[in-house]
């Protein structure tokens, strides 16, 4: 049925029925195709003029010349995106005045300094050869001597071990300099003790993993303090943190971004302040003093020069910004020797006030959503810490440091980074925020959640609106929340609970499927012993 | 390293390919049906930034994860590429 649809979609479109019908056939729906690149699609179809002509019709990229204008839109519709949900409120306030800032606007290359070029932002999505790629950084540490033998060893007695208690039983061994026969019995007991200790088959490690993180979760704090450390950054702590993590909240209601630098700025304060600076949403009055002139009814803008010169901009910057408000805000700029006026046109006081408003909150510099940008000296160099988070922008920036960058907004993690680094950052979060606290709780069992919530691809809620909302128990779903809506949609819709889980089971009084219960045992008289039928 | 390769990140572990016979492989020592695998999505960044490197990554392949754990030092994933 699927594919049907995708059919229509591509015909609908003005695509031909045999193109369509292949590209159906494979299995690809209307996003996959938007996202191909000309490369691929050719490849599928057999023609390249094809492959073009319908990637232009699906609203793909089509490369070379056209590839800037789509590019920008994308950048663009990215940017309002990230507008909706929480931080929303902030930004109206400079959306009404200006309709587009972003980091196109008032940032040069070599402001900083540091020899880079490649700017050129979404071409991960271009055709590249293999050759010109960076390459990528080795995960698996080589083994050494020792644990090269201690692994043979394992593998003769059909053991296994863990990579880090391997590592741990080799430096043990260097360090006594231990034979070669007594490491073989220490390898033979340690594989025998690991089994021993390993958590049964079928054990509830999911209510045990829920209990470990609830019980500490009822001792930390409902009020939120500032983030001890980084002076005027607040940050969320304590469980309305952990409720944020686990609830996979688009936003953090206090987005922050640690962005790091390459070496070769680590340590110039300046060069890093620039940076920030950059970054960091200037708003005009910062860089200009304001005041209202009653009697010609306009708002008289006086550029600092100094301040202007700090965050690297010039009058072009803040006449551009101007340029872009609400043409009904003002009749009229003027660019006069020192100051630039900006008429209202009607004789209203309400009306100059609110140019005035307007004018002063006018964003005209820095990334989207970046409220503040502060430095810190810290081992190693000085790192950028921000108010506001807008990971996909920052990354790109020459100076910075794409490998150490990070932010604790986990959404953009996940679109940015992938379901991997969202993982771990969903881990790194919740430990943190726990540990924080003085609570420890094992690792573990936040990386069952982790893994529990990433496990679909993406980062799905624990709540009724994720995880347990997905049940295809109905008796699990009633028993959890909203009881008679599900009892009553199951019952219209003549539902069937197969009663595989543990919920439902209770309810209905069998055997979990928890430990014991998950075993069927089967019974099969042998008849060796007996002659004849069963 | 001037350009932006969401690979060296160090949230983000690595990933590889595997070839039919290593997913059968997979598959057949931890006796599961390929739709157990817990899952990444094609448009994932780590799988366009690895189809740059390999080629085309078709639904329905399997991707191991080498990942640096706390627990264990060097633990293996597997996840299945869906749409």
């Amino acid at each position: 049925m699927a594919k049907f649809d995708t059919v229509r979609a591509l015909t609908r479109r003005d695509i031909s029925e045999p193109v369509a019908n292949k590209l159906a056939e494979q299995g690809f729906k209307l996003g996959d195709i938007k996202k191909m690149d000309v490369a691929s699609l050719t490849s599928l179809l057999g023609d390249e003029a094809v492959a073009i002509d319908t990637l232009q019709k699906v609203g793909g990229k089509v490369p070379k010349e056209d590839a800037a204008k789509p590019k920008k839109g994308k950048a663009k519709a990215k940017g309002k995106a990230k507008k909706k949900g929480k931080g929303a409120e902030d930004d109206i306030a400079y959306l009404e005045g200006a309709s587009d800032s972003g980091l196109d606007e008032g940032f040069e290359l070599g402001d900083l300094g540091v020899e880079d070029v490649d700017l050129g932002l979404e071409d991960d999505e271009d055709i590249i050869k293999a050759e010109d790629l960076p390459p990528l950084r080795e995960v698996d540490r080589p083994l050494t001597k020792t644990e090269k033998f201690i692994v043979a060893e394992l593998g003769k007695i059909d053991g296994w071990l863990p990579r880090s208690l391997i590592t741990e039983l080799g430096h043990k061994a260097d360090t006594l300099k231990m034979k070669k026969t007594d490491l073989r019995k220490v390898v033979k007991k340690s594989a025998e003790r690991f089994i021993v200790n390993l958590i049964d088959p079928t054990e509830s490690a999911g209510i045990i993993a829920a209990q470990s993180i609830g019980e500490p979760g009822t001792q930390m704090t409902m009020r939120t303090f500032h983030y001890a450390g980084v002076a005027e950054i607040n940050v969320t702590l304590g469980l309305p943190r952990l409720i944020e993590i686990v609830d996979a909240r688009r936003e953090p209601s206090t987005p922050m971004m640690e962005i790091h630098v390459f070496d070769e700025i680590m340590n110039d304060r300046d060069a890093v302040e620039r940076l920030a600076s950059e970054i960091e949403m200037t708003k005009l009055s910062d860089v200009a003093s304001l005041t209202t002139d009653i009697i010609n009814m306009e708002v008289i803008i006086k550029p600092n020069e100094k301040r202007m010169k700090r965050r690297g901009m010039d009058r072009e910057h803040i006449i551009k910004a101007l340029k872009k408000m609400r043409r009904k805000a003002y009749s009229a700029i003027e660019d006069v020797d020192d100051a630039i006026h900006v008429k209202v046109g009607a004789p209203s006081f309400k009306k100059l006030h609110a140019l005035m408003e307007l004018i002063q909150s006018l964003k005209v510099k820095g990334i989207d959503g970046i409220r503040r940008a502060l430095i810190r000296l810290e081992t190693g160099g000085y790192v950028v810490y921000t108010e506001g988070s807008n990971l996909a922008k920052v990354l790109r920036l020459p100076g910075v440091d794409h490998t150490r960058t990070t932010t604790n907004n986990i959404m953009e993690i996940y679109e940015v980074l992938g379901i991997e680094a969202a993982r771990n950052s969903i881990i790194r979060e919740a430990s943190r925020t726990l540990n924080e606290q003085g609570l420890s709780v094992d690792v573990r069992h936040i990386m069952l959640v982790a893994d529990l919530m990433t496990y679909d691809g993406a980062v799905r809620a624990i709540g009724r609106h994720g995880i347990s909302g997905k049940k295809s128990s109905v008796l699990a779903r009633a028993a959890f929340e909203i009881t008679t809506a599900h009892l009553l949609k199951a019952g219209v819709t003549g539902e069937r609970d197969s009663l595989e889980g543990v919920a439902e089971n209770i309810i209905v009084g069998q055997p979990v499927t928890i430990g014991t219960g998950a075993v069927e045992l089967v019974y099969s008289p042998s008849d060796k012993k007996k002659s004849g039928g069963k | 390293m001037s350009r932006f390769e969401v690979m060296n990140h160090i949230h983000v572990p690595e990933h590889r390919l595997l070839s039919k016979e290593e997913a059968d492989e997979v598959l057949g020592k931890y006796s599961i049906s390929i739709e157990e695998l817990p899952k990444i999505k094609r448009s994932d960044t780590c799988i366009r930034s690895l189809e740059l490197r390999v080629g085309e990554i078709s639904r329905g392949s399997i991707v191991k994860i080498i990942r640096r754990s706390e627990t264990a030092g060097i633990s293996y994933a597997y996840r299945l590429v869906i749409d």
